[in-house]
């Protein structure tokens, strides 16, 4: 691990793969075209929309959910967890935030997840680890410090001590689409930005190999749009895993005390009746 | 070294919706690149993301196609496929 940071690199974590006490843990949201095609030997999958969140209705899992999953994964609370996913890491950085709102104590990152693993052709299988004896995972009381909902963003509107990042593309937070056409599930009624959020698209964050960019450079791209870390920090996306990739460069990386993922995000925001949006118009002829 | 894709085959450029395919990958494969392509045609892929690279060489059984080479070139990944159904 880098420091206090939890993020560990891909040398780190072939040399303890199959260590007792370290748990591998692919978080996909297209495990078809990810983890069943291969993964990190010993990783067992979490699948996000199935494991992570509650079906019908929109939230995450509950803390019983949480224990179940754990249970089911075999981890035990004092594992340590390395979570890494596709889609650049995304999904897996929502699961991060997620074991951090449940009180897992020792959770990581693996920095660059599939895309620098496969890479730097480290070991992948095919091979699905032997089923795991279930353990006896206690979560605790689900920690709302780290998660904003609607009404917290609502009510921090142009409050001068709160800043909102929108790390969506500048195409949509200036409102000239809704959401691209291949997320037919997350178009919304309206386009834009929610009034005061600063634009920090999650990708500038990392570098070409997928990897977080060293904390200097991240500290002057988010202090140089007044992201600063006397601030409360209101993240989203549009549906929350791009800023749950944000949240944990802000809260972990650079070490700001107060950020929250709204994770409604957009995908709330732009369908609500009567709240604010600030767009770009277009240009006059 | 002459290679099989370094004769001229006709290029699919894949990056640009690499990052956005996430209804389904394989949905996105089918539309991008399968469909444009007719049976029997060759097509040099072109994509950006070492984990959509190792997809696409892993999945030709299953969508109907055939992996004739794939290399690493800068930055980028280049599959040689032929489409056989």
């Amino acid at each position: 691990m880098a420091g206090s940071i939890p993020l560990v690199e891909p040398s780190w974590l072939e040399e303890n793969l199959g260590k007792p006490g370290v748990k591998v843990l692919e978080v996909d949201y297209d495990p078809d075209t990810a983890y069943k095609l291969g993964h990190i030997p010993g990783a067992r999958l979490v699948d996000w929309k199935r494991d992570l969140n509650r079906y019908p209705e929109r939230d995450i899992v509950s803390r019983e959910e949480f224990e179940a999953l754990m249970s089911r994964l075999g981890v035990e609370n004092g594992d340590h967890v390395v979570l890494y996913g596709d889609y650049s890491n995304w999904f897996a950085a929502f699961a991060y935030w997620v074991f951090k709102m449940y009180g897992h104590e020792k959770v990581s990152l693996l920095n660059g997840g599939r895309d620098r693993w496969i890479r730097e052709s480290r070991p992948f299988t095919k091979e699905e680890p032997p089923k795991p004896e279930p353990t006896q995972y206690r979560a605790r009381d689900v920690d709302l410090s780290l998660r904003a909902f609607f009404l917290d963003v609502l009510k921090k509107l142009r409050d001068p001590n709160v800043v909102l990042v929108d790390v969506r593309s500048p195409e949509e937070y200036k409102g000239l689409i809704t959401a691209p056409p291949e997320y037919p599930n997350e178009q919304t009624q309206r386009a834009g930005h929610i009034p005061g959020a600063v634009n920090i698209p999650w990708k500038q964050a990392v570098a070409e190999d997928g990897s977080f960019k060293p904390a200097e450079e991240l500290r002057r791209l988010y202090e140089s749009k007044g992201v600063t870390p006397d601030k409360e920090v209101i993240v989203y996306c549009r549906i929350g895993e791009r800023a749950a990739h944000t949240f944990f460069v802000l809260k972990e990386i650079l070490g700001y005390p107060k950020v929250r993922v709204y994770d409604g995000s957009w995908s709330e925001w732009g369908n609500m009746i009567g709240v604010p949006i600030e767009k770009e118009e277009p240009k006059k002829e | 070294m002459e290679t099989e894709a370094s004769q001229h085959y006709r290029l699919i450029d894949f990056r640009r919706v690499e990052d956005k395919c996430a209804a389904s990958k394989i949905e996105a494969i089918q539309r991008y690149i399968l469909n444009q392509v007719r049976p029997g045609e060759r097509v040099e892929v072109i994509v950006a993301k070492p984990d959509t690279w190792y997809t696409l060489t892993q999945l030709g059984d299953a969508l109907g196609y055939q992996v004739l080479e794939s290399r690493q070139e800068g930055g980028e990944y280049r599959i040689l496929i032929e489409k056989i159904i």
